[in-house]
């Protein structure tokens, strides 16, 4: 029985040893088909980092990014969550499913030219002083090599790109979340652009804002001050309230605002 | 005597929960602030994001796939390029040529926030970076945008590429690591996590950039 069982161990290793013989690693396969494609991502990425798109505007980005996963065989549902440049594409079946972020949106004001020295392309322009478009094409070209290995290796398994509008301010993909697209997903990867490589085990501060506004009643200021109630007021002593709150809050507290 | 004001809050702390509490007491502010002259206040929420939960199984992978490919080989034209940039960077820590290397794995806190940052609550998520700037230059820059235009960020983007999909590949062909992924996560979030949303119930700001 034992012997059985050792023959039959012995007969699957040389099967493994075999094919995998035959068969490129799967990590050699992906790093082969994003350098086969290597111009095409670059051309792309230029094409964004020229769109130079701001959060929720990101039309042409989105649609350049959504007509590569398109091709390449992904099905891809847009305008998700209530956001018209959100998508998500996928590809394959079945578990696990390993999503890849992508962000395309840029900032306002920070038009540049590919100088090593200060020259603004266009006049209050917008520019990719994030990196969106290398994000957005990154992500893009990796899941496009992972379908490719899923598809010639048969293996189960999904493969999706989130494509996250407006990362700059407008918290695209807490929408995406609350909406549930990520609730079958197992494994999310992400990278950002950056000036070195590592890879990123960092927490970051949670953050939350609003618009408070206030509301008084009018009146003449010197014929009768006393019918008026000043909406300045409001801002005024919340304001003051609030500088004094910052002595009793925890100490890596940060509370930041501007009267707009 | 103006009618109408307006103040804008943005407030922020490593912990959503604590984060909410705190919250809550620039809110009693407000509140206290329109009793005592005579206003009323109505607020509305432009954003929240949850802090990053970090996944440590998750990055070992990524970390052993950028150490497989290396860092960025500048050309003759690249370096000349980064070196002008460098002259404009005035101090900085991070020195020049870093852009070969992969730095160890990154822990502790990161003194900004990210959207990414609710993902990482329902999903275990993991995120790396490559270099696509000249080192020492900080994000939202002009440097950022000159270098991420040419031919430096683009070897910092097919880079990034190959370790996405590798660690992809990686996962697809063990499930195991995923399980250790997913484990160490639940342990992270505590057993009675619920995930909500700091920007409660508002429909995105299709407009703010408007």
């Amino acid at each position: 029985m034992s012997k059985c069982i050792f023959r039959m161990a012995l007969s699957v290793t040389c099967l493994l040893v075999t094919t995998a013989g035959l068969a490129q690693q799967p990590t050699d396969f992906v790093q082969q088909a994003i350098d086969d494609h290597a111009a095409r991502y670059n051309d792309m990425a230029l094409q964004l980092w020229d769109f130079a798109e701001l959060g929720y505007q990101e039309e042409r980005s989105t649609a350049l990014l959504q007509m590569q996963l398109k091709e390449a065989g992904f099905e891809v549902a847009a305008g998700v969550a209530g956001m018209p440049t959100a998508f998500v594409a996928s590809y394959g079946n079945g578990q696990p499913v390993i999503a890849i972020l992508a962000e395309f949106d840029a900032l306002p004001g920070l038009s540049q030219a590919t100088t090593p020295f200060r020259q603004v392309r266009e006049e209050g322009g917008s520019g990719h002083a994030c990196g969106h478009h290398l994000f957005g094409t990154a992500s893009t070209a990796a899941a496009i090599a992972v379908k490719d290995w899923l598809a010639s290796s048969g293996g189960t398994g999904t493969v999706r790109l989130y494509g996250t509008p407006a990362e700059e301010g407008g918290s695209g993909k807490v929408y995406m979340v609350r909406a549930g697209l990520f609730d079958d997903v197992d494994v999310v990867l992400s990278w950002h652009p950056g000036d070195q490589n590592y890879a990123d085990s960092q927490t970051t501060l949670s953050n939350k804002s609003a618009k408070f506004r206030f509301q008084g009643v009018s009146a003449h200021a010197a014929r009768a001050p006393e019918r008026g109630r000043s909406a300045l007021d409001g801002v005024e002593a919340m304001n003051h309230m609030v500088n004094l709150l910052r002595e009793h809050v925890p100490q890596e507290t940060r509370i930041h605002y501007v009267i707009t | 005597m103006p009618e109408t004001a307006e103040v804008y809050y943005y407030v922020r702390h490593p912990s959503a929960e604590r984060l909410s509490e705190i919250w809550e007491r620039v809110a009693q502010a407000a509140r206290g602030a329109a009793m005592g002259t005579g206003t009323t206040v109505d607020w509305e929420i432009i954003h929240g994001n949850h802090s990053k939960l970090p996944n440590l199984t998750l990055a070992r992978v990524v970390h052993a796939n950028l150490e497989r490919l290396g860092g960025l080989r500048y050309s003759p034209e690249e370096q000349a390029f980064a070196e002008k940039i460098r002259e404009t960077l005035g101090r900085v820590d991070i020195p020049l040529g870093s852009e070969k290397e992969i730095q160890p794995i990154k822990e502790g806190i990161h003194m900004g926030s990210t959207d990414e940052g609710d993902v990482s609550w329902v999903v275990p998520t993991v995120r790396f970076r490559t270099a696509t700037w000249v080192p020492g230059t900080s994000s939202h820059t002009w440097q950022a945008v000159a270098a991420g235009g040419m031919s430096i960020g683009l070897k910092g983007m097919l880079l990034a590429a190959k370790v996405l999909a590798m660690t992809a590949t990686d996962l697809f062909s063990d499930p195991a690591r995923i399980q250790e992924a997913q484990a160490e996560w639940q342990e992270r979030r505590g057993p009675d996590f619920q995930y909500v949303p700091l920007l409660g119930d508002r429909d995105p700001p299709l407009d703010y950039r408007q």
